[in-house]
């Protein structure tokens, strides 16, 4: 059989079609559903919240490893946006890789232990770092202006201000759709690789030159970075932040949304984020019970589809699939197996039982 | 080329290993064989770093061995399959491959991230080494499939193939056709023949398997309860009294000659 080039790229095709379209579709969103506030509001909330649930994504279902205080990176980023908008004044891009580099370097010291704990201990510090960072934001007030909130001031890119809902939702898109393909062609790289090898076998990885308490740390920072990043469109997007914005049930609505969207999967995070988002937008109207939703909505996917939303046409395919023939092991199924072999060792080809029993 | 000196690893006062001695030729296939529990699998994962033994030296090409991590040893060029395969199951067959060619790429994240030059060139190579092995094991076919969903057979292919992209020196091979079909078994044998021309290394072979062991192997090193009681060609194992005592049991021993 010929081996083509364009098989091997043909697994990944569909998740990539996948992300193509939603692309298109979030780029045009405001000319379809009208570019009204509330609108504009959920669809950019939907982006930023995409970037979260992807960062946290690559620890959980990329890396294998739990963090139950994300939302402790997203008001990192959140405050320095702030922090740069107020009294930095940084360009644009320059503040983004601050939020970025500032929460990566709190990923780094978090992530400095994964090496050596094992899971459990591991979110144990995550948690908490979650429980401790709206309890930092309240007392640091000379940053974070304590419980009354931050106000950002207005984006400015250039000479153009970002004080329109529109420019705002693509201020944000171009941002969120940079960091995702860089995320996309992190995880297709050897990079990529040595965090699922880490996560899959942490044996075979080591004997392959993985080092597996580095890649862990590397890892931990990676979410982290661009989970800061997501913080400072979501400072500009709120334009205020109180230190009650980043409580820890954001951090497991954002690990429900990971599941939800499916574990190692990207475009299932960004529909996850779509999920999240929609009920956090109706518990205006049903309250309290969003969570209950939320937790729901977990359980429902992991008993019916435990691979998320994502894995939905995976699984269809496979069961379309199934009723077709196998793939042939090499020496199988061949008439008289090994007559050359045997005559060479001089002993039946069934005779071994009875040496490695002995 | 590798070279154990009186070895000797226990675990919590068993003695796994004990005062083994032996060296490994290069280019050559070299079998070690012995009884479930003779320590076998515990050589090779000290020779791969997973266990540092109480007392002795390994080194090879001249580097002290045991000065290095599980993770260094593959830079010296010595690569291992697993006796339960150990794959990467979310992984593709070919990217299973390719993370066997991945410590030879200096890419970092950063390199990778933006796709520079030499994280392409990489990418290149490491797809082009792992189509070639594929190709080797009859394994094109299910090159896309997903590791965790294939047949154990297939499985422990995958496992030897990620360890020969990695262009090693010395091969260490635990038990490549523990539980695979006879058909396999076969079929595995030679494809293990060709493996020291081929790939420019040598093959050290742990299985229980007398048909591959004595078919393929050019050196035979019997142990049991962690010393070495024999070493030889495969035709002088076969009639060595203590082997038959030990391992190979009456019965075997007058089949086999």
């Amino acid at each position: 059989m010929a081996f083509k080039l364009s098989q091997l790229r043909k697994g990944r095709r569909g998740s990539q079609i996948g992300l193509v379209v939603g692309a298109f579709a979030f780029a045009l969103a405001p000319a379809v559903v009208g570019a009204n506030v509330t609108t504009m509001g959920i669809l950019t909330q939907t982006i930023i919240y995409s970037l979260v649930v992807v960062s946290l994504n690559l620890l959980v279902g990329f890396g294998g490893l739990v963090s139950i205080g994300h939302a402790g990176f997203l008001a990192i980023g959140a405050y320095a946006a702030g922090y740069s908008a107020n009294h930095l004044h940084l360009a644009l891009p320059l503040e983004l890789l601050m939020a970025g580099v500032l929460a990566g370097i709190v990923g780094l010291v978090m992530g400095l232990p994964s090496g050596r704990l094992s899971g459990n201990y591991l979110v144990i510090i995550t948690l908490g770092f979650g429980l401790a960072v709206p309890q930092i934001a309240l007392q640091a007030t000379d940053i974070t202006n304590g419980f009354t909130g931050l106000t950002i001031a207005n984006t400015q890119i250039g000479p153009i201000l970002m004080n329109s809902p529109k420019a705002m939702y693509y201020f944000c898109f171009v941002v969120v759709a940079i960091s995702l393909v860089l995320i996309l062609l992190v995880l297709a790289s050897k990079s990529g690789r040595a965090i699922m090898a880490v996560r899959d076998s942490e044996a075979a990885a080591a004997a392959m030159g993985i080092h597996v308490a580095r890649t862990k740390v590397i890892l931990f920072t990676f979410s982290a970075f661009f989970c800061g990043i997501a913080g400072d469109l979501f400072g500009h997007f709120e334009g205020l932040v109180t230190a009650g914005d980043f409580t820890l049930s954001l951090s497991l609505f954002f690990l429900a949304a990971v599941i939800v969207g499916g574990l190692g999967s990207v475009g299932g995070s960004i529909l996850g984020a779509l999920v999240l988002v929609y009920v956090q937008t109706r518990s205006a109207s049903i309250g309290v019970y969003s969570e209950f939703i939320i937790g729901g909505a977990v359980v429902v996917v992991l008993l019916t589809f435990p691979g998320g939303i994502a894995s939905i046409p995976t699984v269809v395919a496979r069961w379309l699939r199934s009723t077709r023939g196998t793939v042939r092991v090499p020496g199988e199924g061949e008439s008289n197996p090994g007559d050359a072999l045997t005559a060479q060792a001089g002993i039946g080809v069934g005779d071994h039982q009875g040496a490695s029993d002995a | 080329m590798l070279e154990l000196d009186g070895i000797s690893l226990s675990f919590g006062g068993v003695e796994a290993v004990d005062n083994l001695s032996f060296e490994i030729p290069d280019g050559q296939i070299t079998a070690l064989i012995g009884p479930n529990g003779a320590g076998k699998t515990s050589i090779l994962n000290i020779i791969s770093r997973f266990y540092t033994p109480q007392h002795g030296t390994v080194t090879f090409d001249g580097h002290d061995l045991l000065k290095l991590g599980p993770s260094q040893i593959i830079d010296l060029g010595i690569a291992r399959s697993f006796q339960n395969v150990a794959l990467f199951k979310e992984l593709s067959v070919v990217d299973n491959l390719k993370v066997g060619t991945d410590h030879r790429s200096k890419a970092g994240l950063f390199s990778n991230m933006f796709r520079l030059p030499r994280a392409g060139k990489h990418e290149r190579e490491a797809r082009e080494e792992a189509e070639s092995v594929l190709g080797f094991l009859d394994l094109e076919s299910i090159a896309t499939k997903r590791a965790g969903d294939l047949s154990f057979g297939h499985q422990k292919l995958v496992d030897l193939g990620r360890a020969l992209v990695s262009h090693p020196k010395l091969l260490l091979l635990d038990e490549p056709a523990a539980g695979t079909s006879e058909g396999l078994k076969v079929w595995l044998a030679e494809k293990i023949k060709e493996i020291p021309e081929k790939f420019g290394c040598a093959v050290l072979l742990i299985d229980h398997n007398m048909v591959l062991v004595l078919g393929v192997s050019e050196k035979v090193i019997v142990v049991d309860f962690g010393s070495k009681i024999a070493q030889g060609a495969p035709e002088e194992i076969r009639r060595d009294p203590v082997v038959i005592g030990a391992y190979l049991g009456e019965e075997s021993a007058t089949e086999l000659n």
